[in-house]
């Protein structure tokens, strides 16, 4: 039971740290970021290339990654966000579509069709708790989640840069007014986005693969983990992905695996139903 | 007068033209045109791309023997991707060149979808897919070159039975077309040693974690597990079984055999797994498996799987008998449906139902080595 549970938080915890980058662009510029699964595929890519091709140690892959992915979150927002910014939302949402396709089909080409993985960061190393024997690969991916939910809380609370990020997402107009550079605050959520993105590709590599079309699969269950959570909800990501994650583990072995999804989708449009906003959301009559 | 004088020289030279190169070798030198849809691009595309390499090698070679009759072929690739709708317009963009055949893609529900077509244009189709039913719908134009789930899939539970001495199976599948019709030979294969499954546990193709399924397997206290799924969720299938310390003896089904999957395991995940395959080509000590082996790895840069093999002698095969019957679709079936072939990794010779491969190798991995444990061959008398 205990194995089950951690094995859920595990994958629960990755989907909220995919769905936290994803929730970080909503809030900024208003709409979803469809490619953004894409970026945590890159970002698995470039850490994995850094470990075997160059032979890089875990702590400089992961560098690689996510600078690598900062830089092309950069170049995202350039090219797919900033000529259609005055657009209306569903530009954008159409241009992300379009680059996720983009983003995908480049992968194939430059790393070809077979999944890539790596060993874990922990070897084989089994914590024993109780009864049950858990590995240190998913304690790892739970406190890497943890611990960077609790610095972006830091960030965007304590300093000065992050309030301005905060205020940009709040209200843009008022932003400007205030004196911050709207433009360059959205552009530094893209590159904040794309690297946790890349984060959450890269520690993943051991648990799930790599492969071109991994985006796809983690951008549905991290917009999942967002409605369950609440649209726009920081904590709401975490406790949305989490709840997911365990939800998903505990229906296969309980109820069946033959309808695992069935459930869980049940359970979305229930949760819809009674609590439309999600567990941390807005209400949705202030939204509309 | 002038005019006249010109239009009898130019008839006399447009006379001599066609008398001096009559049209007949002209058009022998015509090359004759196959069509090839396999996914190229896509997650699918892990298998198609090896299975297009082998296609063109096999072209490459049958012309540089000489081709059919003088006429070289000519293969008109199209993408397949990872759908139906994809592959049915690869399919008509395809028929649109006129192709005498078609070699297909590996995946039974794309096959499916382009079988109404093939049946109506009536053009021999060849794949390697390992699903059951294709066989049983009366498509007299589809050849299978992999042995069918009836026969892999009897052969592992039996092996499981007989050889490993087991009773209670853990059935793991994977929640599609392939995966279904394996648990479903796996089950009447127990039926007839009266015993049913202690567990049949599915997940779909792009799940990431299958702890809850092996918990629920072991929980239910099956001394063996069968598994039929692909190449990435059979990688985590045995990687988690490992990391939960489910030491129960497991029999995968071939995707595990495949350098992709390897690649994906280390040699601990793998040692001591069973697995049910048709041939096991960078491994098989015959020495005109090697060469192909040596020449395919050097021509692409990858390591060739089974079903790239299986694709080969398919090719070779097709090609074969397109210079045996001639470019014409119906001679070319009559000649696939009556005759044998001596292939590298089997001889192939179809059954009533158009099944060519009726043999399946039980392999045990030795780390990531695997050795031939048990042959079953299920060839009709």
């Amino acid at each position: 039971m205990l194995q089950l549970v951690v094995n859920g938080l595990a994958i629960g915890a990755i989907y909220a740290l995919v769905s936290c980058g994803f929730v970080w662009v909503y809030n900024a510029v208003g709409a979803v970021n469809f490619a953004h699964g894409e970026l945590v595929m890159v970002g698995a890519f470039l850490g994995v290339s850094g470990s075997l091709a160059l032979g890089l140690p875990p702590a400089a892959a992961l560098l690689l990654a996510v600078l690598g992915s900062a830089a092309l979150g950069w170049l995202f927002q350039r090219t797919a966000y900033y000529p259609v910014r005055t657009r209306p939302a569903i530009t954008f949402i159409i241009v992300s579509i379009g680059m996720s396709i983009l983003l995908r089909n480049s992968a194939l080409v430059l790393w070809g069709p077979d999944p890539l993985s790596l060993p874990g960061f922990m070897g084989r190393t089994m914590v024993r708790l109780g009864a049950s024997s858990i590995s240190a690969n998913h304690l790892l991916i739970i406190g890497a989640t943890l611990a960077t939910f609790g610095l972006q809380h830091l960030f965007f609370a304590r300093t000065r840069l992050g309030r301005q990020m905060e205020a940009t997402a709040q209200d843009q107009e008022a932003a400007r007014l205030m004196g911050i550079q709207v433009s360059r605050m959205i552009a530094l959520t893209f590159v904040m986005s794309a690297a946790i993105a890349a984060l959450a590709g890269y520690l993943v590599v051991p648990v799930i693969f790599v492969s071109a079309d991994m985006g796809l699969f983690v951008i549905l269950k991290a917009f999942i983990a967002m409605v369950i959570g609440g649209f726009g909800s920081i904590p709401g990501t975490l406790v949305g992905g989490i709840f997911l994650g365990v939800l998903e583990v505990l229906t296969a072995f309980y109820i069946s695996s033959h309808y695992k999804d069935v459930f869980a989708f049940l359970l979305l449009i229930l949760i819809l139903l009674l609590r439309p906003e999600g567990f941390f959301g807005e209400k949705v009559g202030e939204k509309a | 007068m002038k005019r006249a004088l010109y239009l009898s020289a130019f008839s006399l030279i447009l006379a001599l033209a066609v008398a001096l190169f009559p049209a007949a070798p002209a058009r022998a030198q015509e090359p004759i045109k196959v069509g090839l849809l396999a996914s190229l691009t896509t997650d699918f595309a892990l298998i198609g791309i090896l299975q297009k390499h082998a296609g063109v090698m096999a072209a490459e070679d049958f012309n540089a023997e000489g081709g059919a009759r003088g006429r070289k072929i000519e293969l008109v690739i199209e993408d397949s991707a990872n759908s139906n709708t994809v592959a049915l317009a690869g399919l008509n963009k395809t028929l649109a060149q006129k192709p005498v055949a078609l070699l297909g893609p590996i995946w039974a529900t794309q096959l499916f979808a382009l079988f109404p077509t093939i049946q109506k244009e009536g053009i021999p189709t060849l794949a390697t897919s390992g699903t059951r039913r294709l066989t049983q719908v009366g498509n007299r134009w589809f050849f299978r070159y992999f042995p069918h789930d009836g026969i892999t899939k009897t052969a592992y539970t039996e092996f499981a039975l007989n050889e490993l001495k087991r009773r209670k199976v853990g059935i793991l599948h994977v929640a599609n077309e392939y995966g279904m019709s394996g648990r479903d030979i796996i089950v009447e294969t127990l039926k007839r040693h009266g015993l049913t499954p202690a567990a049949i546990e599915s997940h779909n193709a792009t799940d990431k974690d299958m702890s809850a399924q092996l918990q629920k397997v072991k929980a239910a206290g099956a001394d063996v597990i069968l598994s039929q799924a692909h190449v990435a969720d059979t990688a985590l299938i045995l990687k988690q079984q490992r990391t939960l310390g489910i030491d129960t003896p497991h029999v995968a089904s071939s995707a595990a055999s495949t350098p992709s999957l390897l690649k994906l395991v280390t040699e601990q995940d793998l040692d001591g797994i069973y697995v049910e395959t048709a041939a096991v080509p960078n491994f098989d000590p015959r020495p005109q498996v090697q060469r192909w082996v040596k020449s395919y790895t050097e021509r692409f840069k990858v390591a060739p799987d089974v079903f790239a093999l299986l694709y080969y002698d398919m090719a070779r095969m097709l090609f074969k008998a397109i210079r045996e019957a001639g470019p014409d679709r119906e001679k070319i079936r009559a000649w696939l449906a009556a005759n044998r072939y001596e292939g590298l990794a089997t001889t192939y010779k179809a059954d009533a139902e158009g099944n060519l491969n009726h043999r399946a190798l039980i392999i045990r991995f030795k780390g990531k080595t695997p050795e031939i444990v048990k042959i079953y061959d299920y060839s009709p008398r």
